[in-house]
């Protein structure tokens, strides 16, 4: 394995039998990696990454790195010790209570920041720095499973009653291809083969209520940048907050999410056009508005996606996806995955901050999803390892629900597709009349193959196009 | 001698660094898509010296990375509305990249019969090292959960295979996976292990006895290479690797077999044998995994829609994959009479889509590159002298040349002279394991 920073820090400590106050591993990187990568950055304009493997002529540098660091290593775990008993001053005096675990790594970077500045950490340093990670530790703890079903059950099931059922009904997920129509559990009774991203609205309440807690979810710099406005969400009984927006359309509690998640979508779920297309986003971003909630989708919004769809297919990262997979193979599943990465970020916008996203927030969660989340997880998705549960592992939604629940992964345009095409391939004399340009013959027999639910498929245009266009792409 | 390497500003706000790309046919393997913060690279895996191509999408997001992969001028030259031409620095960083597209092609083609979860875990961990946030691959708590376990099995059994590079594997884990969340339930297991790793380097590792490898049982026994195909016979046709769920991979050429029955009933009866188990690596755990599920196509070149569909299942044996497709009196006509007739094997959630003789002889193609480069890196490492890498290549030139002379001629090329990258852990147990049982 070659050596990276971290691993030559890691042995000269080793070598000199220095063990660190703090963890180890937070030393390690906040403080003796983040000293080195200084000096690399000031010798040489650029540093490797602390983990990344160096290259021969890095390893040449590696001396003039290191030179000095012991003295500067045993420094700074002294300037840790210092903080660590002026922490435990401050917890004795009744301040407040603290975990070492939780303490360690913000002692580390706060001091990693000193060293490389060259500040001097004196004693009174040490007793600042002390009350600046009292400050920033978590004033609150998740609570287990359990104690979640025993203290919020009851206001789950008051709080579905009153709209769980109706938003379901009226904003079903599985239209939107962000899950099952279902009610998510309140805690996860089945174990989910994936835990991510990808359950969508099937997500249970606790594990909603959990991500208020993910380190990753406290720094939110990649939501709506440039918005004036970024006053935090307000303080309240997070496991409350969850349970109330569980049961509010698509689980999200801002109408104005709801809006950009159908709008997103609506943009995504027709062809894209084949000529291409063209999205400047920094153009349709700006100015930074407000995103329109008078309809439930905004025609704006989704146009822009679709836009943005049809020129990725030209561009040479969705290029290489099509030529690989074909654009309509891979429809559904950048449906689905840009959905429920999206649901990820506006569920994140609304724990952090009180207004809702406005248009300039948008880009970044669209092209995310585009360029990096869907190729990172087509392979995945294809084999089956991401999905929606079995519906029978969720509630009902209703009482009196009759209704099978809707499958997220067959909806829209190509679930109609689809089955339209399994119509087709059991009757081949309707092909044959889109061979022979019989138009009329067409539409009459068409609507006799679909009269029993035309709703499930595609129009007599619509299916006529598709076959031409299949015809078109034979060679 | 410096290179340069060019920054390209894109209409839509993205921006290109490297050569003009659209992921077509010069890259006669394929090619890796490989997405950090802010920007996708994209990896020829057959040309270890190349410059990977990179689309910026984010602009903000992606500097760090791009700094460290091409260089702070290159960082500094995104910002520019004009083409720039800037020097590319030598950065080490770039090598771990094109090594991690290196994985993940070979987790996507499974040219061989490698253990994929050994494949999944250098990928993840190269990845982590790349990515830089919370999207890293190690945020899964299944992979937290295998190298946990990975590292439990290599503390207590000293003589595992390739012991060294899987705690190299672990420790470089153990460095980037996030600290500050130990109090997870589904972290407590690595983080124990990586305590465990602190305390071995300080006190020495333990070790069990022989006795205790009863564990290894006769499914861990080496499996052959895959066939390479031969077109012999009639109604054969060979699975598109990018189509089929992963399971069903490796595939020789030809090895989906099927027969027209005129009835009664008219029907098609398809047979797949199912892919030998490549030898599980005994120091990773195996995670369940949801069975596959696969559909077929009776499919004619002059025929838009498929004949017939089904779903196929594997036999009680678990060796072979079969189904039987139904025809109607017009679709038997239809496929009695076509002179081009082959079965379009899929997942089940990839759609239909026109056939294309062109595509298909593409994809073969591209598929005999894909053999030639996985066989041509194991037979540059172990010396081997069988050819096959060669004859690989050079068929692939034959079946790349009517649509690209420039990739036939690079196909040729490769199968004389190539630069390769290193060899991943997964074909160094292959390796490992098929000279220790041949």
């Amino acid at each position: 394995v070659a050596p990276t920073i971290l691993s030559q820090v890691d042995e000269l400590m080793r070598g000199l039998g220095l063990e660190p106050c703090v963890k180890r591993s937070d030393f390690l990187e906040h403080i003796g990696a983040r000293i080195v990568r200084a000096r690399w950055l000031e010798a040489r304009g650029t540093a490797p990454k602390a983990s990344t493997p160096l290259s021969h002529a890095d390893e040449g540098f590696l001396d003039v790195a290191l030179r000095d660091l012991p003295s500067a290593l045993a420094a700074a775990n002294e300037s840790c010790r210092g903080i660590l008993a002026a922490l435990e001053a401050l917890a004795a005096g009744g301040a407040t209570t603290w975990q070492w675990t939780q303490a360690s790594e913000r002692i580390c970077t706060r001091v990693g920041a000193l060293f490389c500045s060259g500040a001097v950490v004196d004693a009174a340093a040490e007793q600042a720095l002390a009350a600046d990670v009292i400050a920033s530790l978590p004033t609150e703890q998740p609570i287990s499973p359990d104690e979640f079903c025993l203290h919020y059950r009851e206001a789950y099931e008051r709080a579905w009653a009153a709209k769980g059922c109706a938003s379901v009904t009226g904003h079903p997920p599985s239209a939107i291809a962000l899950g099952v129509d279902r009610r998510p559990h309140l805690v996860d009774v089945v174990r989910v083969p994936v835990s991510n991203w990808s359950l969508g609205s099937n997500r249970a309440v606790y594990l909603r209520y959990r991500l208020h807690f993910k380190a990753s979810s406290r720094s939110i710099s990649s939501c709506c940048p440039r918005c004036a406005d970024r006053a935090s969400a307000p303080e309240s009984d997070k496991a409350l907050l969850e349970v109330a927006r569980a049961c509010e359309p698509y689980g999200l509690g801002s109408r104005t999410h709801q809006v950009v998640l159908r709008s997103l979508a609506d943009g995504l779920a027709g062809q894209p056009d084949p000529h291409g297309g063209w999205l400047d986003w920094a153009t349709w971003a700006t100015p930074c508005r407000p995103i329109a909630t008078d309809r439930e989708s905004d025609e704006d919004l989704a146009e822009a996606v679709a836009s943005a769809l049809s020129a990725w297919q030209f561009h040479p990262v969705g290029a290489v996806l099509v030529r690989q997979f074909g654009l309509v193979e891979l429809l559904v599943a950048l449906r689905w995955v840009a959905v429920r990465r999206t649901w990820m970020d506006l569920h994140r916008h609304e724990r952090t901050f009180a207004e809702p996203l406005r248009t300039c927030g948008i880009p970044l969660s669209v092209r995310n999803t585009l360029f990096r989340a869907f190729p990172n997880v087509y392979r995945e998705w294809r084999d089956g390892l991401i999905g929606d549960p079995p519906p029978e592992n969720l509630l009902d939604p209703c009482p009196t629900s009759s209704a099978a629940p809707g499958s997220a992964a067959l909806e829209g345009f190509i679930g109609r597709r689809s089955r339209t095409l399994t119509k087709l391939t059991a009757n081949p004399s309707m092909v044959k009349q889109v061979i022979d340009g019989s138009v009329e013959l067409w539409r009459a027999s068409y609507a006799g193959l679909v009269a029993n639910a035309p709703d499930d498929h595609l129009t007599a245009e619509e299916a006529f196009d598709l076959v031409e266009a299949l015809i078109e792409g034979m060679d | 001698m410096k290179l340069n390497i060019r920054i390209t500003p894109g209409a839509d706000g993205t921006v290109g660094i490297g050569g003009p790309t659209t992921g077509g046919p010069e890259a006669p393997a394929g090619v890796a898509l490989v997405g950090l913060r802010g920007v996708t690279l994209m990896v020829d895996p057959t040309d270890a010296k190349a410059v990977p191509h990179a689309t910026v999408f984010d602009l903000d997001q992606a500097r760090l990375s791009v700094e460290a992969l091409y260089g702070a001028l290159a960082c500094e030259a995104l910002e520019s509305r004009e083409p720039v031409d800037v020097p590319l620095g030598d950065l080490p960083g770039r090598d771990s990249a094109t090594q991690l597209g290196l994985l993940l092609w070979l987790a996507e083609n499974r040219p061989l019969p490698l253990d994929s979860a050994l494949v999944d875990l250098e990928a993840a961990v190269h990845w982590a090292g790349l990515a830089d946030d919370d999207e890293g691959p190690l945020e899964s708590s299944d992979r937290l959960t295998t190298l946990a376990e990975m590292a439990r099995r290599l503390r207590e059994t000293s003589t595992l295979p390739l012991a060294d590079e899987l705690r190299g594997l672990f420790a470089r884990a153990a460095t980037l996976v996030d600290r500050g969340r130990e109090d997870d339930s589904e972290r407590v297991a690595f983080a124990h292990e990586r305590a465990m790793l602190q305390v071995e380097r300080r006190y020495g590792a333990s070790s069990l006895q022989e006795a205790d490898l009863t564990w290894l049982d006769a499914h861990m026994r080496p499996t052959p290479a895959p066939a390479m195909g031969a077109c012999d016979a009639q109604r054969r046709c060979s699975i598109n690797w990018l189509r089929v769920p992963s399971a069903l991979l490796p595939a020789g050429e030809d090895t989906v077999r099927f027969e027209i029955v005129a009835g009664p009933p008219p029907r098609v009866h398809i047979t797949i044998p199912a892919p030998e188990p490549a030898r599980p690596h005994p120091a990773i755990p195996r995670l369940e995994q949801p069975p596959p599920r696969v559909v077929a196509s009776l499919r004619s070149y002059a025929w838009p829609v498929p004949l017939a569909d089904a779903a196929l299942s594997l036999d009680t044996s678990g060796r072979v994959w079969t189904g039987t497709l139904p025809l109607s009196t017009e679709t038997l006509a239809l496929a009695t009479g076509s002179a081009d007739l082959d079965v379009d094997v899929r997942a089940e959630r990839v759609p239909w889509t026109s056939p294309s003789r062109r595509r298909v002889r593409m994809d073969a193609a591209q598929r005999w590159a894909a053999r030639g480069l996985a066989l041509s890196r194991l037979q540059d490492a172990s010396g081997a002298t069988s050819g096959a890498a060669e004859d690989a290549f050079r068929y692939a030139a034959r079946l790349w040349a009517p649509y690209s002379r420039a990739t036939a001629e690079r196909c040729l090329a490769l199968a004389t002279t190539r630069d390769q990258l290193p060899l991943t852990l997964a074909e160094r147990w292959f390796l490992a394991a098929n000279q220790a049982q041949p």
